[in-house]
């Protein structure tokens, strides 16, 4: 009863609870398996949504090093979740 | 050649971190190559999904490890010299130093041999003769003054 009154977009089976809460934990998995450089500045970026300039101060190198660094970081990311990317997912759980 | 030079600026892009026309370069490449749409699409999808994970779940003593880390990375602290100083300074500036400089040489040194000293007792001197000339000039036309030259009587 309840169900039927929610609109058909926020309703999540428990096949895909399942599946989010997987890739959840592959996310996770796959940030830290990432080196100590690239996870840092991954991790202040996506958290505390600092600049390029900002993280370069705070690392102390070039803006270029901390952009390649991003790209890095990302492109691994992306590589090692490629399968998990391509769908769309309701309500990610961790 | 355009394709791997956007895949390596679609990170910065994602961020915001381009200027204007790399901006408007890779708009326009993504709106044409499916292969680099997908590949941001990708990245989008994964900035959302690692945001969203590392803000629910935390990630437990990063920032105590990274001041660690950044305490025990050595700091190369350069020593600034004074042309670095120099050099960092805008054209204004370096003009408005250098004229400065030249003006105070110019004051201290050219410019008092150019024009003659004033000497107090100089100025005594001709002070005194200029006075004992007038006193020269006026002293006989004052009797010159008194003789009625008109003839009556």
């Amino acid at each position: 009863m309840l169900l039927n009154t929610l609109p058909e977009e926020s309703v999540v089976s428990p096949m895909q609870l399942l599946e989010n809460k997987e890739l959840g934990q592959k996310i996770r998995l796959a940030i830290d398996s990432l080196s100590d450089g690239l996870k840092e500045i991954f991790i202040l970026r996506e958290i505390e949504d600092l600049s390029y300039k900002d993280l370069a101060e705070i690392f102390k190198c070039p803006e270029g090093t901390i952009k390649s660094r991003l790209f890095r970081a990302r492109e691994e990311l992306r590589k090692k979740l490629l399968p998990y990317l391509n769908y769309n997912f309701k309500g990610v759980e961790t | 050649m355009r394709c791997e030079w956007v895949s390596e600026n679609l990170s910065a892009y994602l961020d915001g971190e381009v200027n204007f026309f790399i901006r408007l370069i890779i708009k326009r490449h993504l709106k044409k190559c499916h292969q680099c749409a997908r590949r941001f699409n990708q990245l989008q999808r994964l900035d959302r999904l690692s945001k969203l994970i590392l803000i629910k779940r935390g990630t437990p003593d990063f920032y105590e490890r990274l001041q660690e880390r950044l305490v025990l990375k050595p700091v190369k602290k350069k020593n600034p010299r004074h042309w670095d100083v120099w050099l960092t300074l805008p054209y204004p500036g370096k003009i408005a130093i250098a004229l400065g400089l030249i003006l105070l040489i110019f004051f201290s040194f050219i410019y008092p041999r150019l024009t003659p000293t004033l000497s107090i007792n100089q100025f005594e001197e001709d002070y005194l003769r200029s006075r004992e000339f007038v006193l020269w000039v006026e002293e006989p036309s004052l009797p010159l003054t008194l003789i009625d030259t008109s003839g009556g009587s």
